[in-house]
């Protein structure tokens, strides 16, 4: 009896293999030409605009399937967020918007890694600080969104670029304000200091007398 | 006369395509047989917990990320219970239910990757790409909740930083709707294959007590018979409101504890991470999805001990606050770690083939096991 | 060979002028050109089926860039290779480790030899042709073992020991299943055994008879066991020795080692298709001698001018094709294109395949005006020549693409487990199979 079984379980062996293989072998080959594939061809196909590049390309229809392509017929309203283009809230390179920084140094002082360098003057007709510096280190920064969280101005934002691949990583730090503008700043705000400076001389000056009397 | 044979000594890593990163592990080989296996860790040392000491406690979150970065979610979560137990910060329900559903979905896409990766270990290559290709989906779900793929930052002390997107709980449901066929399809193309029951059955078998012993945690613990589950035993989050099995080892197939059984649980879990993802699409509760204090965030000193059930099992983070914004020290317990202890023990005895079955099986990831 | 060497011997002045071995010699190195350049075109063309078969496995494209639909792609890895450093490790042992590659290629390259394009055409049909096959395929091992053994490396010297015990193994249930064709045909030459499968489907061995139908499958796993590949493919097993035995080696001496194994790939096919699946035979009731007067017969009919005209009528829509593609073609023209990154190779190369086919089809066709009185004796020379080629062709292409497709599918046996396989299950089987052949003979004798 103990024979037996072993002959059985020697051809069950055989039959398991041979069955299991079999099934994995269809399942790839429905794969593989049963399926649409997933690649998305990205240096042909614009992924921040979510359209293809070369206008020839959509001649061909099936370059770049979303996924719904992938399920039945029941579930194709699901529009892929990245497949063909980048979400809303997708965080790239980070950008800055010059004109509303108050320079309050919330997001240098909010980022773990300080990545981020601002410094500000106060000038006239100006809401805050009129920043002089605003230098950001891309090849620090770790996307962690801390500092857009926290801007109250929404003077730092992701934008959707992310192409930032370069040859040498000092062009990575990126000045925002170029050195023109922070000097005419300075200068503006060195005046603005020596002119208050002077008002409140005169001012003394002119209070100093009374206090004699 | 037996015959006389010289043992070698062979360096496994710390560049070698299974270890899943730097690992590197000392091998003293008879032929393919392996006498000694002495797992050698620190390449991809970071000194997080250093860091956790500089930076204030907001600021570290973005580290957790790195902590494991398959499954940052989980990472995030642990460390923000933490802080919320620490400085008895409130969270908002829906809140609560959005954390629950991002790291279930982070569980599913981390326990793919090793399902993946095992596979590809065991020379198959396709059922890593295809448990790629329903990983991507879910990334592009993650970038379109929080704007990153792999390193999230997404949940804050006191909520999460975004409220689901429009539509997010419709698309998500059809990617389960999707996702469950294929977890099927990978039972019938790779689990149920037999040379890949032939690799895995009856290997680097570890019994209910070394498990215990050698503390292993999560997927592993549970594949060798200790029904333990931070989720439903020590209930954090909602947890404790969702229905939900734990899967434990029982020797269906092969033996209990050996490396078939360790790769079935972690199918079996994403079954039941589909399940927690439905009953929370189902209860998701309106309101605020952030309680953020205008505060700057301190501490009162004391000592604090959070463990969440992350993909590779317990993730503790032990806390000592001597008041401030900084922690006084912050150490992290990681599942890979104490994984990682146990490779000497069962290692040796192994084929250096079956070697390779076991780190794998053991879901090991070398970041965390460095932290 | 010796045919040929002895026709043009015979037939022209020029050869008797230059001596019987010097034709011998002129001849040979002509069919070495001709089957090294084939072994090179066949590895080149595998390295790029197997990375299409990937990508599709894989729900991947496949390469795609070079050339129409990826085609070239293995001309530009082969030129990368050739470009690459040839890196010697100080500690290897030279001459060995600049030998092995050769060593390998010499096996495959050899085993040319005795493979047949068609009834006619084959280099060498030895009388031994088969056992000269398991003897070329025997020359892997010991180019597997000095390159493991030659780079100094751990790895590569476990490499190097799984394929010779591999190997090894692997060559007797091999044996023993080719064993079971040659007891039913009585003859080892290739030719014979496919001569012997005449006469449509059933006559093939793969279904002439249950052991034999049985064979086949056992050469085929421990043929794709003998050429190294997955679930087998456990001397260079990447995820565990990384590359294995040419974990050392670099830039063409690497290219060698793979140009072997994808050649090889065509050689077992080849073997599989004599063997079981009838060679050359077309799967219908038909003599390949036949062949001739049936070209001849359709030389005739295709002669006839009312059938001409109305083929060269059916060819107009190559007009068409051929407008638009040079429409594609003007564009890229027009903006400066280069060839790789012209929109007539990238965008329109099913037109460029599509035109060079129905072009070529017309000329053909054209040329038939001219020719119209040698036509019988060209489709006479076709249909003896080149439709077995073909036939035998797509059967090998068959064969190959399962094997590929294995690669794609499987996961790779531990080293013991492979060793099981062999001596449990093919090796009984295999001698099962031999008896039970020839009790099925003689049953039917």
């Amino acid at each position: 009896m103990k024979l037996f079984d072993h002959i059985k379980a020697y051809f069950l062996n055989i039959y398991e293999a041979v069955a299991t293989i079999s099934m994995g072998m269809w399942i790839t080959f429905k794969t593989a030409f049963f399926e649409r594939k997933v690649t998305l061809q990205y240096p042909s196909h614009d992924i921040i605009e979510g359209k293809p590049k070369d206008a020839s390309i959509t001649t061909q229809g099936n370059l770049n399937p979303p996924f719904e392509a992938l399920l039945g017929a029941s579930q194709q309203n699901y529009k892929g967020p990245l497949n063909t283009q980048l979400p809303e809230r997708y965080r790239g390179l980070l950008g800055y918007d010059e004109p509303s920084c108050i320079s309050c140094l919330l997001c240098a002082l909010n980022c773990p890694i300080d990545v981020i360098r601002v410094k500000g003057v106060k000038i006239e007709g100006r809401k805050g600080k009129a920043p002089t510096t605003f230098r950001i280190d891309y090849s620090k920064c770790m996307f962690c969104g801390l500092c857009v969280e926290v801007c109250p101005t929404d003077a730092v934002f992701f934008t959707r670029q992310f192409e930032g691949a370069t040859f040498d990583y000092r062009t990575l730090i990126r000045e925002f304000i170029s050195p023109e503008l922070s000097l005419e700043r300075m200068q503006l705000a060195e005046e603005a200091k020596k002119h208050a400076e002077k008002e409140k001389k005169k001012r003394e000056d002119k209070e100093t007398p009374e206090v004699g009397d | 006369m037996p015959l006389a044979t010289e043992t070698m000594v062979l360096n496994m890593g710390p560049h070698h395509p299974s270890t899943h990163g730097v690992l590197r592990f000392i091998l003293r080989t008879d032929g393919e047989l392996i006498h000694m296996c002495r797992p050698d860790i620190g390449y991809l040392h970071r000194g997080l917990e250093k860091i956790a000491e500089q930076v204030p406690y907001a600021h570290f979150m973005p580290y957790t990320d790195r902590l494991d970065y398959l499954a940052a979610m989980n990472c995030n979560l642990g460390y923000a219970i933490t802080i919320e137990r620490a400085a008895e910060i409130e969270v908002p329900p829906r809140a609560e239910y959005i954390r629950v559903l991002v790291a279930e979905l982070n569980r599913i896409i981390s326990h793919l990757i090793s399902v993946g990766t095992f596979a590809m270990d065991m020379g198959a290559v396709t059922p890593f790409t295809h448990t790629l290709r329903e990983r991507e989906w879910v990334n592009d779900l993650f970038e379109e909740l929080c704007g990153a793929r792999l390193t999230y930052n997404y949940i804050r002390f006191g909520g999460v930083a975004f409220d689901l997107p429009e539509g997010f709980l419709d698309r998500l449901s059809r990617f389960l709707d999707y996702f469950e066929p294929r977890l099927e399809q990978y039972n019938r193309f790779i689990s149920k294959n037999k040379i890949f029951k032939e690799r895995l059955v009856g290997v680097a078998v570890i019994s209910p007590e070394e498990a215990l012993d050698y503390r292993l945690v999560g997927p592993n613990l549970r594949a060798s018979g200790i029904d333990w589950d931070l989720r439903r035993d020590e209930p954090y989050s909602v947890y404790g409101d969702l229905a939900f099995d734990v899967p434990v080892g029982v020797s269906e197939i092969g033996e209990l504890g050996d490396c078939y059984s360790r790769y079935w649980i972690r199918i079996l879990e994403m079954e039941q991470s589909v399940r927690i993802l439905r009953q929370c699409m189902e209860k998701m509760p309106e309101g605020p999805y952030w309680n953020r204090s205008k505060k700057k965030l301190k501490v009162e000193p004391g000592e604090f001990y959070v463990r969440t059930e992350a993909p590779r099992g317990e993730l503790g983070f032990y806390l000592i606050s001597k008041g401030g914004i900084k922690p006084h020290r912050l150490k992290i317990m990681t599942g890979s770690f104490s994984a990682m202890s146990i490779v000497e023990k069962v290692g040796s005895g192994l084929m250096v083939a079956d070697l390779v079955a076991l780190i794998a099986s053991l879901d090991v990831v070398a970041p965390e096991v460095d932290r | 060979m010796e045919n040929l060497v002895n026709e043009l011997f015979t037939k022209f002045r020029l050869f008797q002028q230059i001596g019987y071995v010097p034709t011998a010699a002129v001849v040979m190195l002509a069919c070495a050109l001709v089957v090294l350049n084939f072994f090179g075109l066949m590895s080149g063309f595998y390295t790029f089926l197997e990375r299409k078969v990937a990508g599709w496995t894989n729900s991947r494209r496949g390469p795609n860039r070079v050339g129409p639909y990826g085609l070239v792609q293995f001309m530009a890895d082969g030129v990368k290779l050739i470009l690459k450093e040839d890196i010697i490790p100080a500690a290897a042992d030279r001459n060995i480790f600049k030998f092995a590659p050769y060593l390998l290629l010499l096996g495959t390259a050899l085993s040319f030899v005795v493979i047949p394009f068609g009834p006619k055409w084959i280099i060498s049909d030895l009388n031994i042709g088969v056992l000269y096959l398991l003897a070329t395929g025997s020359f892997t091992v010991v180019g597997l073992i000095l390159a493991g053994w030659a780079s100094n490396n751990k790895w590569a010297l476990l490499g190097g020991m799984r394929s010779a015990a591999q190997i090894v193994s692997y060559e007797i249930p091999n044996a023993l299943a080719i064993l079971v064709v040659v007891l039913a045909t009585g003859t080892m030459s290739m030719q014979g055994i496919i001569r012997a499968q005449a006469g449509g489907l059933h006559h093939w061995f793969l279904f002439s008879s249950p052991f034999s139908f049985l064979a086949f499958f056992i050469y085929f796993v421990s043929a794709i066991a003998e050429i190294n590949r997955v679930p087998f493919d456990i001397p260079e097993a990447e995820s565990e020795l990384v590359a294995g035995y040419n974990i050392e080696y670099s830039a063409m001496r690497f290219g060698a080692f793979f140009a072997a194994e994808f050649g090889n790939i065509y050689v077992i096919s080849a073997v599989a298709v004599t063997c079981f699946l009838g060679g050359w035979q077309l799967p219908l009731p038909v003599e390949v001698d036949e062949l001739g007067p049936i070209g001849d017969t359709l030389g005739h009919f295709l002669g006839r001018s009312d059938v001409l005209m109305i083929l060269l009528l059916a060819a107009l829509p190559a007009t068409f094709l051929a407008w638009k593609a040079l429409r594609a073609f003007v564009w890229d023209v027009r903006r400066k294109r280069t060839f790789f990154g012209s929109r007539f190779v990238r965008f329109h190369s099913e037109l460029l395949i599509l035109g060079l086919i129905f072009a070529g089809g017309g000329l053909t066709l054209a040329l038939h005006l001219p020719l119209r009185s040698h036509l019988p004796t060209i489709y006479r020379l076709i249909f003896e020549y080149i439709v077995p080629f073909l036939v035998f062709f797509t059967k090998a292409m068959l064969i190959s693409f399962v094997v590929l497709w294995w690669r794609w599918t499987l996961p790779r046996l531990r080293v013991d487990q492979l060793m099981g396989v062999c001596w449990k299950y093919l090796i009984p089987l295999g001698f099962f199979c031999l008896v039970g052949q020839g009790f099925w003979m003689w049953l039917w004798s």
